[in-house]
């Protein structure tokens, strides 16, 4: 099995573009936050190659590399295994500040360290990887892959798993970045060492007039981070009080207060949590504001967590990769 | 927009009076309106001829909507200078505002017969006029007298008067063409995503009705208007799940509304709860949304109720006997109970109101077929087997 690394996807997006049909990159429209789940043809799709078709007829997950009782399991078997289920917000890395491409959904599935311990990972054993039916694939550490809230999972929002999620299973790890939640998973393997690609795929990159760009740690736990879903960037306001709307999560974290400016980050104010934040999800917030006249405001959100982490006011300056966009939100509208 | 240019309409104006008017003359352009009256009203008690005087009395007017002084200023200018295309103009303007549409279409008409210097905004607002007084084909006539402008929101109104007047005519897909166009080219105007989206419903479009919903809510997120037709589209599209939603937005931009009971009824409908919508639809006709009569009527018929819907169904024609939707509910009623002459009434004009809906085809085809006119109700069974 050939397995793509981020870079030979670009190329082969170009090659796509060229030959054939496209992976498909949707964002969930934020406008449309409601207080239930993100409903299933609403959750973002940020696919590295384009989709497969996999049946699960037939279908086996092998699991096996470095461990001593590699194994198979079936579709069937899977489903009938013991399930867990978790409310887990999944956000692309990529997600630009205020950007759709995050969504959260209730997951169901078996998981992963059962699955390792059946496997019984070699004592040097340091990592797992996954590998999709797209040819996409990712790595992440034993820890990680061992922790009990770490899913193999075929259900989402209480149906069987859509095709365009990763039917017949997919990856989830809860409070990390989405690349690491493989979908139409095809196989599991132990790894002795780092994947090659957890140092070169999805790192964080840094830039030094001395030393050009560096890499500077791989990017997996999500950060805190706060948006708006009304209103939204240039909207129209007929009246003066508003109930100002969002999503704030913190990955591994629970958020510990969200507040919003009416004076472009001078003062700010505490906004309402209906409820009580938890690690993995994304909570939502109100405010209610009372615009002090007609004209153009700006309106801005950020985020603390419980561990002590607040939403930066912009992105540091040397950062020269795309991911973990996660400074305040600022969103313009016009009070008429 | 439009009392801007006014402003700018009468900076145009030579001044040709003395030192006071002069001065309102630059208080006026400089912002100081009330220095502007005060200055005005002085150079009229030294002239009381002075047209510039007067039209600058009745601009300051308008923009505090003071009707009744911008009328009488206006109407000073006409009695000075009777072929002033400036006095009819801004009579026709200040109807429009008062909503007295054939007023303004009088004295759009008398601006154009005095050569007002800027023919395509006053063919623009005649055709508005025009349409609005129930004259949409007066209004399309008077809309090629001029080319459309190219960009901006009179190039948006020029497509939405257009839009408004194919609507009328029953000429749902150019209707809807011209408000999408008057829509990219002015997005800040609620009223053309209205229009918009109320056309795509009526033409069964739901999808793209939903689709323009959704952003027209996100543009307008405390527009009761538009949060009333976001719910209303995304009810019609089955799998949607966004009318509790639209719901929680209508009721934060307007909880006083009666429609918020009709929304609260349309998403017990759709989750299966048909007593609480039953319910529901009944305080909000109660209350006078006409549109819970066709509603209750429907869910009379569901449960075999026909008098009840029958009754339900005349109502919501007495409430708006145009209304498309209405009349074929009530038409398919009246066939369905064997009251075939009443059912043609109706079903005739909803096919006036509404030419290209399958539906109303499918209705008359079986309606002529039951009257015994075979090739009559071929034609429009095979009108509604069509895309």
């Amino acid at each position: 099995m050939l397995i793509l690394s981020r870079r030979a996807f670009l190329g082969g997006s170009l090659a796509a573009a060229a030959w054939g049909p496209q992976p498909e990159i949707s964002a969930f429209d934020l406008s449309l936050l409601d207080d239930g789940l993100t409903p299933l043809e609403s959750f973002f799709v940020r696919e590295h190659f384009p989709m497969p078709k996999v049946s699960a007829h037939g279908w086996m997950l092998p699991i096996g590399g470095a461990v001593a009782a590699p194994f198979e399991i079936s579709y069937d078997d899977l489903v009938r295994s013991p399930r867990t289920t978790l409310p887990v917000t999944v956000e692309c890395a990529e997600n630009p500040v205020g950007g759709g491409l995050v969504s959260h959904a209730e997951w169901t599935g078996v998981t992963l360290g059962s699955l390792l311990e059946r496997a019984q990972p070699a004592a040097e054993a340091r990592a797992v990887r996954f590998v999709g039916a797209d040819g996409y694939s990712r790595s992440i550490l034993l820890d990680k892959a061992l922790h009990g809230d770490t899913l193999i999972a075929h259900v989402m929002n209480g149906e069987r798993l859509p095709e365009k999620h990763g039917f017949p299973m997919r990856v989830v790890v809860p409070g990390w970045y989405g690349m690491d939640a493989v979908k139409w998973l095809q196989r599991i393997e132990v790894l002795n060492a780092d994947d090659s690609a957890m140092t070169r795929d999805y790192v964080r990159l840094t830039r030094s007039m001395l030393l050009g760009m560096r890499p500077a740690g791989r990017v997996s736990a999500m950060n805190v981070k706060a948006v708006f879903s009304r209103p939204v960037d240039g909207a129209i306001l007929s009246g003066r009080k508003f109930i100002v709307r969002g999503a704030a999560w913190a990955g591994e974290n629970r958020v510990r207060s969200v507040e919003v400016s009416a004076d472009g980050g001078t003062s700010w104010s505490a906004a309402h949590l209906p409820a009580e934040a938890q690690p993995y999800a994304w909570v939502h917030w109100d405010y209610d504001w009372k615009a002090p006249g007609p004209g153009m405001h700006e309106l801005v959100v950020r985020a603390h967590d419980e561990a002590g982490r607040s939403q930066p006011a912009e992105r540091a300056g040397d950062r020269g990769d795309d991911y973990e966009q996660d400074s305040w939100q600022r969103v313009r509208v016009m009070v008429s | 927009m439009r009392l801007l240019a006014l402003l700018l309409m009468v900076v145009v104006l030579p001044a040709q009076s003395p030192a006071p008017l002069d001065q309102a003359d630059a208080a006026f352009r400089s912002g100081d309106l009330a220095k502007a009256s005060e200055l005005a009203r002085k150079a009229l008690e030294q002239d009381q001829g002075s047209v510039h005087a007067h039209m600058i009395l009745g601009v300051i007017a308008a923009q505090a909507t003071d009707w009744n002084a911008a009328d009488k200023h206006f109407q000073s200018v006409i009695k000075l200078q009777p072929q002033n295309p400036f006095g009819y103009f801004y009579l026709g303007q200040s109807a429009l505002y008062q909503q007295r549409w054939e007023q303004a279409a009088g004295h759009f008409t008398k601006a154009a017969a005095a050569n007002y210097p800027d023919p395509q905004r006053l063919m623009i607002e005649l055709a508005l006029a025009q349409n609005q007084s129930g004259n949409p084909q007066q209004a399309l006539e008077s809309l090629s007298k001029v080319q459309p402008p190219p960009a901006g929101p009179l190039a948006a109104q020029y497509h939405a008067v257009t839009g408004f007047a194919l609507g009328k005519l029953n000429q749902p897909a150019a209707a809807i063409e011209a408000m999408r166009r008057a829509r990219d080219l002015d997005e800040s105007s609620a009223h053309y995503w209205e229009f918009l989206i109320d056309a795509l419903i009526s033409a069964d479009d739901t999808y793209k009705a939903l689709v323009e919903a959704i952003q027209a809510q996100k543009k307008f997120p405390d527009n009761a208007e538009i949060q009333y037709w976001f719910a209303i589209a995304s009810y019609y599209v089955a799998e949607s799940p966004l009318t509790k939603l639209a719901l929680r937005n209508l009721r934060e931009a307007d909880p006083e509304s009666p429609r918020v009971l009709l929304v609260e009824g349309l998403l017990y409908r759709k989750q299966g709860r048909a007593q609480e919508a039953m319910q529901t639809f009944t305080q909000a006709a109660e209350k006078g949304v006409p549109d819970a009569h066709l509603l209750l009527g429907i869910l009379h018929k569901e449960d075999g109720e026909y008098e009840a819907a029958e009754r339900e169904f005349r109502e919501a024609e007495n409430a708006n006997a145009g209304n498309g939707q209405v009349l074929l509910e009530l038409g398919k009623l009246l066939l369905v109970r064997g009251n075939l002459k009443e059912a043609q009434a109706r079903l005739e004009r909803a096919l006036a109101a509404m030419p290209d809906k399958a539906g109303v085809h499918y209705q008359l085809g079986l309606l002529y077929g039951r009257l015994g006119e075979t090739e009559k109700a071929q034609q429009h069974l095979r009108r509604s087997r069509q895309p």
